[in-house]
């Protein structure tokens, strides 16, 4: 969801709440997807906590959606139950909504919260997108421009190692490198890229790209994505993981158009040791000797705060230092341990610099795949994406990211799992 | 911006005028066969029924233009059916699909159509995933086209098929 969908859902959600349509109710999302993990989180601002996410894939149920079980619609308790809330939002809620109605569920108790985009909606983006692209002409003249429409900073870590050899390639010298956070921001300065601007507000992006459908043949950009779901005539996004075609080789192949061979190279990390200092001294950190935790993941599935606290347990017991890469209230330190914000551009030094690394795979893990320390990635073997396991689409190895990271799929967070986490990490 | 933007509203004005003219609505589904790459046209017929059924449609609307695009349809649908749902083959002229097309680029009016560009516009990498990869026709339609999420098999059952004659717009 662009952030004015977003604004708009939790508007939603905010006035049913304060009608109090979600007193006393159990509530359903359905279909495991970004926008159901952010729905999640906007209920969790108001305690409320879903009872499941439903989804008919059979390969996402008994996985988790944000801490919440994925079951079946068949599996959820007294389907039928009037105190039961069924949330829709995605881009099926007609075909999402038959099957809830089929069943026997009211109307009533289907909360529909996506938004069906009027031609005329789509026409004002399209102006507004126009402005914005006559103001970046004017401020960087008519050159190639290049725009990442994702938060996903595990993305931009991958097109960074591929963009020296795409100019190289296309000769391109001058371009605009354009992205709708800070965060994706500070993943390009790892490899040198210019003229990077980052949108004010992400709708800014969605009325570029709007204007770019509206007069393809004038407007000269370039999504940096293998398919984007704005634009709804590619369908690429249906073949991931199908027939082999996995992260890097989509973004090779098809964003790049880089010949057969062409593998992602990591930047080089410039020394940082003065910003390192500071952080393990303030944390008491040992180089060497430290373990950053890393337990959020947007894409992909969590595993619970039990994990990590026990991990972390265990880690200390073995006479290392502990710390979490923390993101600020929403991604809090596990519990024992110190919360680094690390920030991205210097990401990869600082796990270097700490030695161990363990985390739930993440664009985090992109990041820091490059560095020397030792890392163990974990992937929920339930988790799929599109068309094949989140391990098959997202290994490291795979991708060409590193050899030297040890991937672990799990079936269960359990004791045995935290044992074989640290375990790995202490083989030499 | 003019000139795309008359366009588009030409391309509103045709597909008003036949969703009028076919009482088009989410009880069916409108199947475009474009002509550009025939097996796409070929897999999108035979696997009409299963786009039918995730959609919960009663009845299909297939818009072709051309004998050759008819004389596909009837022999892929008599093969293959619409596991006795109602399917109107129904002819369209290339300019009027290719100017709905160009609206659909813009704006999706649309949740129950599809078509088989494969090369339009510039940012539908169908074509290129057909002739680069190991995705063949049959994945691009199932995967692709119809979002069915996994290939399936095809099914031979009963037709019911139903002609219309020619439209003017």
């Amino acid at each position: 969801m662009f952030d004015y969908q977003l604004v708009r859902v939790e508007k939603k959600i905010d006035k049913l709440f304060r009608q109090g349509v979600f007193r006393d109710r159990k509530i359903y999302l359905f279909g495991v997807s970004e926008n159901s993990r952010q729905i999640i989180q906007i209920l969790r601002t108001y305690q409320i906590e879903p009872a499941n996410v439903m989804d008919n894939d059979r390969a996402k149920q008994g996985s988790y959606c944000s801490r919440v079980r994925v079951v079946p619609i068949d599996g959820v308790e007294d389907l039928t139950n009037g105190r039961n809330l069924y949330i829709v939002c995605s881009l099926y809620w007609r075909e999402m909504a038959v099957q809830l109605q089929d069943r026997g569920i009211r109307k009533e108790n289907i909360i529909l919260l996506y938004h069906v985009e009027s031609l005329l909606e789509h026409y004002r983006h399209a102006v507004s997108g126009k402005r914005i692209y006559d103001e970046l002409l004017s401020k960087y003249g008519k050159v190639p421009m290049f725009v990442c429409p994702y938060t996903g900073t595990g993305d931009i870590y991958l097109i960074g190692t591929f963009w020296r050899q795409y100019l190289e390639r296309n000769h391109i010298e001058d371009y605009v490198f354009l992205v709708i956070t800070k965060a994706c921001e500070k993943v390009t300065r790892l490899f040198g890229i210019k003229n990077v601007v980052v949108f004010k507000k992400k709708m800014e992006c969605a009325c570029l790209i709007q204007y770019h459908m509206l007069c393809p043949q004038k407007v000269n950009i370039t999504l940096l994505n293998d398919s984007w779901y704005q634009i709804h005539t590619n369908p690429l996004e249906w073949f991931r993981g199908y027939k082999g075609l996995e992260f890097t080789e989509l973004f090779r192949r098809f964003v790049f158009e880089l010949p057969d061979g062409t593998k992602p190279e990591h930047p080089l990390f410039p020394n940082v040791d003065s910003k390192l200092d500071a952080i393990f001294q303030e944390k008491h950190l040992q180089a060497g000797n430290t373990v950053v935790l890393s337990p959020f993941s947007n894409t992909l599935a969590d595993l619970p705060n039990g994990f990590w606290v026990g991990v972390a347990k265990r880690l200390q017991q073995q006479g290392f230092t502990v710390c979490t890469n923390s993101g600020g209230e929403a991604e809090p330190a596990v519990e024992g341990t110190a919360a680094v914000f690390c920030s991205l551009e210097i990401a990869p030094q600082f796990v270097e610099r700490a030695g161990y690394f363990v985390g739930v795979r993440s664009g985090f893990c992109d990041i820091v795949s490059g560095s020397k320390a030792k890392k163990v990635i974990l992937y929920d073997a339930r988790n799929r994406f599109f068309n094949s396991s989140a391990y098959e689409y997202f290994s490291l190895r795979t991708m060409g990211l590193c050899k030297d990271a040890i991937e672990i799929q799990f079936e269960q967070a359990d004791e045995q799992l935290q044992d074989e986490v640290v375990s790995r990490l202490k083989m030499r | 911006m003019f000139k795309e933007t008359l366009h588009i509203l030409h391309g509103v004005f045709l597909w008003r005028m036949l969703r009028l003219k076919y009482a088009i609505d989410y009880k069916k589904v409108v199947l475009v066969p474009v002509n550009e790459v025939r097996d796409l046209d070929y897999y999108a017929l035979a696997h009409l029924e299963d786009y039918m059924e995730r959609k919960y449609a009663k009845e299909a609307i297939v818009l072709y233009e051309g004998k050759d695009t008819y004389h596909l349809a009837e022999e892929v649908l008599a093969e293959y059916g619409s596991g006795g749902n109602k399917v109107r083959l129904c002819p369209c002229d290339r300019k009027t699909i290719e100017t709905i097309y160009d609206y659909y680029s813009f704006h999706k009016f649309f949740d129950n159509i599809v078509f088989t560009y494969a090369f339009r516009p510039e940012d539908n990498l169908l074509g290129k995933v057909l002739s680069e990869t190991q995705v063949n026709e049959e994945d691009a339609v199932c995967l692709g086209l119809y979002r069915l999420r996994m290939v399936l098999p095809l099914r031979k059952k009963d037709k019911r098929i139903e002609t219309c004659s020619t439209i003017s717009l």
